[in-house]
This record gives structure tokens, C-alpha cells and sequence, in this order.
């Protein structure tokens, strides 16, 4: 079944008229099919999915099957950050994708939690002066 | 999170059931309010140590009673404004089978308080959504309201007062009704003499913009009780008050300024009808005792209008109340 959507507000008459930004108009009480380019207009509006938005509300409701992969909310990635710090390391490798601790040159700090899990990279530290620093 | 502009961001009100315990907007009645501008903030007196310990500069600081606060400016609808209105210091009558007419008069309450439903005095809850953050005040009322022209469109500004700042957990999805504005067409004013339920005659086609005020000199109050956030908002003197200016034609008002004369003056918007009775939508102020405070008339310069500028005050009156805010609306709240 598509994505359906309904607006319920019983201080209003039915049929009275709500617009959902993205998703268009909707007559109060009553239940109306959003169009995928209806679901997309929405997450680009809120990022979020009609479904996600809309689950703890008692104003508007949805059900059926959404036609649009329901975004994540803003500021939430789905893939684990490849920074190589301790804590994304374990979150990579939980999703599969390693992430080696490496220096890149000038100093790296220790973590700031000392783990028993955690590799200790065998190249060692090595400080060195930035290109074209006049010493 | 990059920067963001106030129009991306939304007001929304619920009315509560038990004073200051927060719904949120996800709550069935939530009602997403379209506005101009909003202030509410978190207000605290806190505390600051002055303890001598060899230093000139206060040396602590400790969280002090607060409660929230702030001004809503709205373009006036009457879908909208009962809502704002039951939560006020009025006594409520409500008549009609849709459009609803919902006739609040100043009640003699002295604080805020509220009722799992009906037709009485209620708090709110209102969330407001700043660069997609949510802040919610808890146990609000209004307590000062003001409704003025602005380039003919009908304004209404409430100041608010609550007991707390909550924060919001689901902020629900916003659904909007669509505006409906009293322009220029919609505005009328009367005069007449005061009565309890005064006669008004023809509309007075004089007057050059009204601005009325009701205040209810609104105040929080915090008690012991472990707890930082206001215990309850009271209530003081009722103040009703209106300015306007209009064409200087006769001296019948002026001189009833001078007598302290009671007048009744009527300020009325209308939309979908000609009068109250046949519009869907209307908001209607009556002063139905007042007298002028001041009345100037002078000669401005040699190409002015002559104009009268006008301010009154509502006074008490038997068997009738001083004020009268009517608003007729297809909101039904129960």
C-alpha cells in the first residue's frame, strides 16, 4: 500500500483544510495518498522522513509503505566516520570498513582513553618541521 | 548546524490540562500558529555572591527562581486568536452550532489556572522551533493584549508569561491552516453611549487607525517549594485602553471629553459578511463604558488635516461588563 497520510484535528470541522509543507493540502479527518516527488519535497523541506516525522504524533499520521527511502535526521550518517580517532575505529570496524590509526606527520596525541583493544601503531612519532618553515 | 532564518521556524500551541506540565506539539489540538515575530525567553533572577574573600569581584554564582516571558505578534485570525484568548484572564461564553462565537469578558481571577477541557480559563503550552531546536514554555497565559492596524491589515500582539521552559521531545509535523487576514476592507468603528450592552448606530467614518490595549498586569510568582520555576502567574488591576486620531468635524466627542461623559466605542473586523452576524470570521472589541483620557485638537500647519488625537479608558459598569473581546470562528474547542 502507498504512503498514506491523514490530518486529524477535532477542533476543526471535517473537510477543514491543513497544508503540510512538502506534502501538499489535506481535509481534516480524512486520509490522502502522497506522490514520491510529495515525499521527496518533504525530506528536502525537513530532513526527515514522512514516517520518521510524523510516528509520535497524534495530530498527523501515516501508514503504508513510503515510496522514498526515509533520509536519516540531519547530522546523523548511516556510515561511520573514516576520522581516525579511537572511537570512530571501533564504530568502522563494526560496519566492516578498518580504519588503521596512521601519523601524518607533526604530533599526534594519544587517545584520550586508554583501551586495551586499541592498537598501538608500531611507526613511531616523528616530528617534523612543516615545508617552508624558515627556522 | 549553519546559521538559520526566522522564517524556517514555527510557533505552536496546545492547551494544557493541568497547569505548566508540558505538552508537547506531537499532543492531538496542537495548533501551528503562523506569526510575525516572537521574543519568549527564560527569565531568572539569579543570585550572585558578594562574599568578601580579598577580591572587589563577586565570587559565585547560584541558579535563581526564574520563569518565561516574551511577546507574540501575530497577524489577527479568528481560527487562531480563541485559542490565545482562553488563555487569558476572560471569562468565556460560547454560542453557535460552526462558525462559533466565543464572547470574553475580564473575569476577577487572580491568577491563571486551568481545566482538562471546556469553555474556562486555560493555560498553555507553546513551542516555538528556532533553526530546527525546539523550546517549550510550559503553563503560559496572556497576559497583555494589543491589537492595533498595520498598513490595514489587523495586528494582534500578546505578551506572554509562563512558569517554565521545557524541552520539547517530539516536535510533531507542522500543519498549517490558511491565513485569513482582516485587511482594509474588514474594519468598522461605532460610537455610542455606554450602556451595558450599548446601541451602536452607524459606523463612524472618521476615524484614522485604533490601537487597544488590555492589560492584566500579569506577574510570576515562585514560592518554596524545590522547584526554580514559577509556582503560579497572577493577576492584577484589568486595564483597557484605546488610542486612535480622526478627522476633527464637530465637537460633540470633545466636549464629552471634557464632561467625562461615558462613551462606548466599538472596533470590529469582519470577513465572509457584511456585519458579525453574517461574517464566518470575526474579531469585535467593545469598550462599553469608557471616557476619554485625552482629546487634542490643534492646527498642525497650513496643509494639515485637521485631526483629533484621542485616547480612552474603560471603566466598570452595572449589570454589564466594561469590555467585551467577541471573536466568531470555526475553531469548536471543547
Amino acid at each position: 500500500m502507498a504512503l498514506e497520510v491523514t490530518v486529524t484535528n477535532d477542533d476543526f470541522p471535517k473537510g477543514f483544510e491543513f497544508t503540510i509543507n512538502g506534502l501538499g493540502v489535506f481535509k481534516n479527518g480524512e486520509t490522502r495518498e502522497v506522490t514520491a516527488d510529495q515525499e521527496r519535497a518533504f525530506v528536502a523541506e525537513t530532513g526527515m522522513g514522512v514516517r520518521d516525522s510524523v510516528k509520535a504524533s497524534e495530530v498527523v499520521s501515516a501508514k503504508g509503505t513510503s515510496s522514498v527511502k526515509d533520509s536519516p535526521p540531519v547530522g546523523v550518517s548511516d556510515t561511520a566516520s573514516l576520522d581516525p580517532t579511537v572511537e570512530n575505529k571501533k564504530a568502522a570496524e563494526k560496519a566492516g570498513t578498518p580504519v588503521e590509526l596512521i601519523s601524518v606527520g607533526g604530533i599526534s596525541s594519544p587517545p584520550d582513553t586508554i583501551d586495551d583493544e586499541v592498537a598501538v601503531p608500531d611507526t613511531p612519532v616523528v616530528l617534523t618541521k612543516p615545508p617552508g618553515e624558515v627556522t | 548546524m549553519p546559521a538559520g532564518l526566522g522564517g524556517s521556524g514555527w510557533l505552536a500551541i496546545t492547551l494544557e490540562t493541568v497547569m505548566g506540565t508540558y505538552l508537547p506539539p506531537s499532543t492531538a489540538g496542537t495548533l501551528w500558529v503562523p506569526i510575525i515575530s516572537e521574543s519568549l525567553h527564560y527569565e531568572e533572577d539569579r543570585y550572585l555572591s558578594p562574599q568578601i574573600r580579598q577580591s572587589t569581584v563577586m565570587s559565585d554564582a547560584k541558579p535563581g527562581y526564574y520563569h518565561v516571558e516574551g511577546d507574540v505578534v501575530l497577524e489577527a485570525d479568528a481560527n487562531f486568536l480563541p485559542y490565545f484568548a482562553h488563555c487569558s484572564r476572560f471569562a468565556i461564553a460560547k454560542s453557535g452550532a460552526g462558525p462559533y462565537v466565543y464572547d470574553y469578558t475580564p473575569s476577577q481571577a487572580g491568577s491563571a489556572s486551568t481545566a482538562a477541557s471546556g469553555n474556562v480559563a486555560r493555560t498553555c503550552s507553546l513551542t516555538v522551533v528556532r533553526n530546527g531546536l525546539g523550546f517549550g514554555y510550559a503553563g503560559c497565559t496572556m497576559g497583555t493584549w494589543e491589537f492595533t492596524l498595520d498598513n490595514g491589515v489587523l495586528r494582534c500582539s500578546l505578551g506572554v508569561m509562563g512558569l517554565s521552559e521545557q524541552l520539547p521531545g517530539a516536535l510533531g509535523t507542522p500543519a498549517w491552516i490558511s491565513s485569513g487576514l482582516f485587511g482594509a476592507d474588514a474594519h468598522s468603528v461605532y460610537v455610542a453611549a455606554a450602556a451595558a450592552t450599548p446601541t451602536f448606530g452607524a459606523a463612524d467614518l472618521t476615524f484614522n487607525g485604533f490601537t487597544s490595549n488590555i492589560n492584566f498586569n500579569a506577574a510570576p510568582q515562585n514560592r518554596i517549594n524545590a522547584n526554580r520555576s514559577a509556582s503560579y502567574i497572577s493577576f492584577g488591576e484589568t486595564e483597557a485602553t484605546y488610542n486612535t486620531e480622526l478627522d476633527f468635524t464637530s465637537r460633540t466627542e470633545y466636549d464629552n471629553f471634557k464632561a467625562t461623559t461615558r462613551r462606548a466605542v466599538r472596533f470590529e473586523s469582519v470577513r465572509g459578511g457584511a456585519t458579525f452576524t453574517l461574517a464566518t470570521e470575526a474579531v469585535r472589541l467593545d469598550f462599553n463604558n469608557s471616557i476619554y483620557e485625552s482629546y487634542d485638537v490643534g492646527l498642525g500647519g497650513l496643509g494639515d488635516l485637521i485631526m483629533a488625537t484621542t485616547t480612552g479608558r474603560a471603566l466598570g459598569i452595572a449589570g454589564g461588563a466594561p469590555i467585551q473581546l467577541s471573536i466568531k470562528s470555526a475553531a469548536n474547542i471543547a
